[in-house]
């Protein structure tokens, strides 16, 4: 076993040297994490809008729902999709399990709730004017809808980087759907768990300090952005 | 401008059960500039956004909005999708977008599918018309109240509607800013668009409203003088005045 030093300087090098299969998984990762949040967010969108400014049967049943897959752990989608997509679960034929799609699919899952539960309250906030004003001046409700989420835009990117922060450092479902597949579904949170296992931290301790990086990176943006929507 | 009308038949606004108020008729007509008053909660401003198509009005049978437009007798939601764009309304506070004094001018045009050449010559105009060319590329969030009025007032002149709603369009502005809107609101008048504007300056508006009515206990009667309340609309006597359950 490596002493922490010695481990943290070879991640160091690994990162800055350009170690291909260490830069295959950050990539695997990012290109994952970013289709799931743009198949999530226009859906996520479009639904907390409907709920923030429609009034219909079943809304508050919707949003108990939503609030409540907000806290279902990513391990039990994992579990749950690994059922329907194995062999011999309902979804088995379509070939799914252990790709990057079955990944995307169990990110999707657990973004959504979160991106559809932060933007709702953002609508929910948003001063009635802007639609009102919008569709007196003529806007067709799409346009007006886009206006109003052009006029909260710091509070919807808010909502899509805590969603996207969920996914990318998510580690459960990935590994369960995904199968942990060098080149092909490896990402960062399960390459660190398992190189973690086998004793290999330099190469965690590399993805984990990308990790860090861009939580942080996320959270400056975050509270930039905030700072931004508070200003206006 | 042709000559222009819009007739109402059963406005009524329940909140709760509690009938906010029941208007059996009400006509809005171009080049005509009527002051609404009525005390706080009345319901002036909810009456102002059912005309505009912004809130519903109450569809209970069998006291079903009407709305009579171009002769034809129609529903309120078939009616508003033929004449939302003819009727503007404005907030008591305007709603300024997060762009340009220019932009927010043009945002009716570009929503509307106005061709750019169109936009860019009313856009000019406008700004002239509001005094506005030495603001027009500022935010229009860090403009004074009174130039966030003229902007409003601005957006809704380049759209050519045909029934303006102003709700409290006098409020939160120092005497200059009432002067410069009072200024506006009579050039739009004077090019025949029918006003409907709600105000607690009566001794301002005097000079521009030819009729005044008054929204109290849930029913429209129009002052001849302000100790003297008929009921609105006067001579009606097609329908029943629907007394108020609350």
């Amino acid at each position: 076993m490596e002493s922490i030093n010695s481990a943290s300087l070879h991640a160091i090098d690994l990162l800055f040297s350009g170690d291909l299969e260490l830069w295959n998984i950050i990539g695997i990762s990012f290109s994952v994490s970013l289709r799931a949040i743009l198949f999530a967010a226009p859906i996520a969108i479009l639904l907390a809008f409907i709920m923030a400014y429609h009034r219909f049967a079943g809304r508050r049943v919707l949003i108990y729902i939503f609030n409540t897959l907000l806290s279902v752990p990513a391990v039990v989608i994992g579990l749950t999709l690994y059922i329907l997509l194995s062999r011999s679960g309902p979804l088995g034929n379509l070939k799914l399990l252990f790709t990057q799609d079955a990944m995307i699919i169990g990110q999707i899952i657990i973004s959504l709730p979160l991106i559809l539960i932060m933007s709702h309250t953002t609508f929910q906030a948003s001063d009635r004017r802007i639609w009102e004003t919008a569709r007196t001046l003529g806007a067709s409700r799409a346009q007006a809808m886009l206006t109003v989420m052009h006029e909260i835009r710091f509070g919807l990117l808010a909502a899509l980087i805590a969603g996207f922060g969920r996914i990318i450092a998510e580690v459960g479902c990935s590994m369960m759907v995904g199968g942990n597949i060098l080149n092909h579904t490896r990402n960062i949170p399960t390459a660190i768990a398992l190189e973690t296992s086998k004793g290999a931290f330099s190469q965690g301790i590399a993805l984990g300090l990308v990790l860090l990086v861009m939580a942080m990176f996320l959270n400056l943006s975050l509270s930039l952005l905030q700072g931004r929507g508070e200003m206006i | 401008m042709k000559p222009y009308s819009l007739t109402f038949h059963n406005i009524q606004k329940k909140f709760n059960q509690r009938t906010l108020f029941s208007i059996p008729e009400l006509v809005i007509e171009s080049g005509k500039c009527v002051l609404l008053t009525g005390i706080n909660g009345s319901g002036k401003s909810t009456l102002l956004k059912i005309i505009a198509g912004l809130e519903k009005p109450c569809q209970e049978a069998p006291n079903h909005t009407t709305i009579i437009h171009e002769g034809k007798r129609l529903d309120w939601k078939s009616a508003y999708k033929e004449i939302h764009k003819e009727i503007i309304y404005l907030h008591q506070t305007p709603l300024m977008f997060d762009a340009t004094v220019s932009d927010n001018i043009t945002y009716g045009m570009r929503k509307q599918g106005f061709d750019r050449n169109t936009i860019k010559e009313k856009l000019n105009i406008a700004l002239q018309w509001a005094d506005l060319e030495q603001v027009k590329m500022n935010n229009a969030r860090q403009l004074s109240g009174g130039e966030k009025q003229r902007v409003a007032l601005a957006r809704a002149y380049v759209l050519s509607p045909n029934i303006l709603l102003l709700d409290e369009a006098f409020s939160n502005m120092d005497t200059e800013g009432r002067k410069r809107t009072f200024e506006q609101i009579c050039k739009l008048k004077d090019e025949g668009i029918g006003i409907i504007l709600t105000s607690h300056e009566l001794t301002q508006t005097s000079t521009l409203t030819e009729e005044h009515i008054n929204l109290e206990n849930g029913e429209l009667r129009t002052v001849q003088h302000h100790d003297n309340i008929k009921l609105y609309p006067l001579n009606h006597d097609a329908l029943p005045l629907r007394q108020i359950n609350s």
